[in-house]
């Protein structure tokens, strides 16, 4: 660690090297009596006004003669964190943080004052979770102000922040939430050791994070969880969860996360219980209508059609007869231009998206099906589908993937390939654990006192409802 | 991390269940008899109230051949295959290639089973191999995958299971016909002699004794609970079955309970066989999955229980041989059927190990 010495200039030499001349490196000389002092700053970075006002301004009137070292300890409180230090690499790191950093001539130490006025996003609704009740506010990109966010609502003394720095070039800011009262501490190890284990070189977003939280980075679902809602993490949190949060991206990270989870929503918590286990059924429907319609149905129509009642497989008969491609690669063809639609529409601005749904519903809707390419039975198979996947956008992913699977499988094998391949899945995903969770919990293992916020959404007013924390599933290792 | 590590499949083989999914695996196993036989196949003159009773005769010498096993196991860590090799690792390989033979067959014979079903009902023109090779593989990567995840697996095909059992019954009612049921009046007759004949579709007992060292307290409360549940499961559907399509059609044809849920109806669902079809594939799966870990296990243990990579592949190897023969030669299957259908192999490995590992351990400390 390479220490400052006691000349101003040399220091700001070396750190100008260091900068390699880097434009937004500003450096603001002065002389306090024969103290010749200088205030270092990265622009952009700094409220200006507090500067001018707190630092700069006072500095520059002081009478000649004043301890500048006392003058600052004593002025600390006012500045937002203040440190000393000898280190070049910490000086770097807390300048290009934001701060201002001072340094003097005949002294070693520089003196760091928190001014970190950057611009950010403000807090508005989080566009990949909405909700009907529930706050309006989402994470943004500058962690401590994320960090207020939980805190503010809640006030306990358990929760607790553990900031660490990772990104070997990056220097970014990831912090640890939990609840001392209520994580598991042989998890919350877990969980630190497999982040001191990381040795990424930029760490850009909690997404870069993600599979170094996972056993399985290769299944094909997470067993970590996101979020972009502060209400949520803190509900999480509550659980014995852990969240963690990376400066630079609105996005959170919450470990163990279980399959269930995907099908919760913070809404459910504020709706009337029976309206929100109803809407519990209908997203467990939608998942397997998006992940398995498709496929039974070009199963059924090929392999089966004596399942079908009579008067639907004369409607499939009539529109499928005069299409030229066999019913899976029909499937198949379909499924893909509806994901080339979606990704251009996710990529495109704003002012032309709209054109997307025109084309989509022009190429798929209508000039398709009147040219005889694909019937119009499968294009409401594909707009179903779509639309169940809408309602748990949080497994889009994983639901795509086997959906293109169990296309393959019906159409090849039928019913007998599908079934196979559930139970394939099936056992892929009871394979799975997340910090030693079973990711099927509280389902199998079977914790009876979980599934009240499962299959079913108990009240509040029921004592039982007090949720379970993660650690107590059936199946975990106890320390 | 490396999925298929050592230390990983080690820890897969030794990994631990709680009773009740071992009550699962053990329970949907039996059951699986059901959907293939009910019990009461091949004899002639054979009465509803004779299969009924030669099927509370097997559980109860169920009951009876584990005896020696428990009294064994009494007081010891880990399963019999683990005491084995704790006594000495020949010992441990013999007992272990022992049990994975009719661990295997068991496997096998349960994937021949599910071809035997898809070629007869669903789909008469596949190719009997492809279907006993894909489900082979199917069942040795559920196999890999670990004992934890099957058994996990095993309480949502239970659910799935009862659930479609019910539906069907209550679909046939309109079919029942008290007549039919007369035949449980009828003298009993021959009830030993056809509880000999099919003690040996009770795989369960084997899979019982080589996961007894896998699973955590009440394993026989377990063993019984699934016994007991399975029988009358069994014996509940075989009712059914005689009470819609009378009383001979148990004994004179193959997956009866599929039949029955074909002539089901309720309501929405209107037939109930595609219910049933994904019912059956995934209790197959389960049962082959639970009889490959079961084979995989006794293999590693066999080959002295150190390297668990290169066994997993002779495993699935073997099992992958094992079931495209029992698919392409169809006398194979029922030859090895013959071997091992009257329990006696069975009966000689469960009582007859314990006693001789007991005599060795009195030996070796004499």
């Amino acid at each position: 660690m390479e220490q400052l010495s006691e000349q101003l200039q040399e220091n700001i030499e070396e750190l100008r090297g260091r900068l390699r001349g880097t434009s937004d490196f500003v450096v603001r000389e002065m002389q306090v009596g024969t103290v010749k002092l200088a205030v270092l700053l990265c622009e952009g970075q700094f409220d200006l006004k507090a500067v001018g006002d707190i630092l700069i301004g006072p500095l520059s009137k002081l009478p000649s003669g004043t301890d500048v070292q006392r003058w600052l300890r004593e002025r600390s409180p006012l500045f937002n964190g203040y440190t000393e230090t000898q280190d070049i690499d910490t000086l770097l790191l807390f300048l290009m943080s934001g701060f201002a950093c001072v340094l003097m001539e005949g002294c070693g130490t520089c003196f760091i004052a928190g001014f970190t006025g950057f611009h950010f996003r403000s807090a508005g609704e989080p566009s990949s979770e909405m909700n009907e009740r529930g706050s309006r506010e989402g994470f943004v990109e500058p962690l401590r102000i994320n960090l207020s966010m939980v805190r503010r609502r809640v006030k306990n003394e358990a929760l607790t922040f553990e900031i660490i720095n990772k990104g070997t070039k990056s220097h970014t800011d990831v912090a640890l939430c939990y609840m001392k009262s209520t994580v598991s501490e042989s998890i919350l190890a877990t969980v630190r050791q497999r982040l001191k284990g990381i040795d990424l070189e930029y760490i850009l977003d909690s997404g870069f994070l993600e599979p170094f939280f996972e056993d399985k980075p290769t299944s094909l679902f997470s067993t970590v969880g996101t979020t972009e809602r502060p209400d949520v993490l803190c509900g999480k949190l509550s659980e014995g969860r852990i969240g963690i949060l990376v400066d630079g991206t609105p996005f959170a990270l919450i470990v163990p996360h279980l399959f269930v989870e995907h099908f919760q929503t913070f809404d459910d918590y504020s709706h009337r219980p029976f309206f929100a286990t109803f809407l519990r059924w209908l997203k467990y429907l939608s998942f397997f209508v998006c992940t398995l319609l498709p496929g039974l149905y070009v199963g059924v129509t090929v392999f089966h059609p004596e399942l079908l009642p009579s008067d639907l497989l004369l409607n499939i008969i009539a529109s499928e007869q005069n299409t030229p491609l066999p019913m899976v690669l029909e499937a198949l063809v379909i499924h893909l231009f509806y994901e080339l639609m979606r990704e251009a529409g996710l990529r495109l601005p704003r002012p032309v998206g709209h054109a997307i749904g025109v084309v989509g519903a022009l190429v798929i809707g209508d000039a398709a099906v009147n040219a005889g390419i694909i019937g119009s039975p499968m294009v409401m198979i594909v707009a179903l589908t779509a639309i169940s996947s809408f309602v748990i956008p949080s497994l889009y992913e994983s639901t795509l993937l086997l959906r293109f699977a169990f296309i393959l499988a019906g159409g090849l094998a039928g019913l007998y390939g599908i079934s196979v391949l559930c139970g394939v899945v099936l056992v892929n995903l009871c394979s799975l654990k997340s910090m030693g969770v079973p990711f099927l919990s509280p389902i199998t293992p079977l914790k009876t006192a979980g599934l009240g916020d499962t299959l079913f959404r108990r009240s509040w007013t029921n004592r039982r409802n007090r949720g379970v924390p993660v650690q107590d599933m059936t199946g975990v290792e106890h320390e | 991390m490396n999925r298929g590590s050592e230390p990983v499949l080690k820890g897969k083989l030794s990994a631990r269940i709680s009773a009740f999914q071992l009550f699962c695996l053990l329970y949907l196993s039996r059951v699986f008899l059901a959907l293939s036989k009910t019990g009461a196949q091949g004899e002639q003159g054979f009465t509803l109230s004779s299969a009924l009773l030669a099927l509370a005769v097997d559980m109860l010498l169920g009951f009876a051949v584990m005896l020696p096993f428990l009294l064994y196991m009494r007081g010891r860590d880990g399963g019999l295959l683990e005491n084995a090799h704790a006594l000495h690792p020949a010992a441990g390989r013999i007992v272990g290639l022992l049990f994975a033979v009719p661990s295997f067959y068991y496997c096998a014979e349960t994937v021949y089973q599910f071809g035997l079903y898809y070629r007869e009902y669903i789909m008469e023109n596949t190719g009997t191999l492809i279907v006993a090779f894909l489900m082979a593989l199917a069942v040795s990567y559920a196999a890999f995958m670990g004992l934890e995840s099957v058994a996990r697996m095993s309480f949502l095909v239970l659910a799935v299971s009862v659930v479609t059992f019910l539906l069907i019954g209550f679909g046939a009612a309109g079919n029942y016909d008290p007549i039919y049921l007369r035949a449980l009046l009828f003298p009993v007759d021959g009830v030993w002699k056809q509880a000999m004949d099919t003690f040996g579709y009770f795989f369960d007992l084997l899979a019982f004794a080589v996961l007894y060292g896998n699973t955590k307290g009440g394993r026989g409360h377990s063993f019984v609970w699934s016994g007991v549940l399975g029988t009358a499961t069994v014996a509940v559907l075989s009712v059914m079955v005689s009470a819609a399509l009378g009383d001979g059609f148990i004994s004179r044809v193959s997956f009866p309970v599929h039949t029955l849920a074909g002539i089901s109806e309720l309501s929405i669902f209107q037939r109930l066989d595609a219910g049933y079809l994904v019912c059956w594939t995934l209790l197959s799966f389960v049962r082959g999955a639970l009889y490959g870990f079961c084979a995989y296990r006794c293999l590693y243990y066999a080959g002295g229980a150190k390297r668990a990579v290169p066994v997993f592949y002779l495993f699935a190897a073997v099992l992958t041989v094992l079931c495209s023969l029992f698919a392409l030669v169809g006398n194979a299957a029922l030859a090895a059927s013959t071997l091992f259908q009257n329990g006696l192999i069975l009966t000689v490995l469960l009582v007859g190990t314990p006693l001789v590992l007991f005599l060795l351990e009195r030996g070796r400390r004499a």
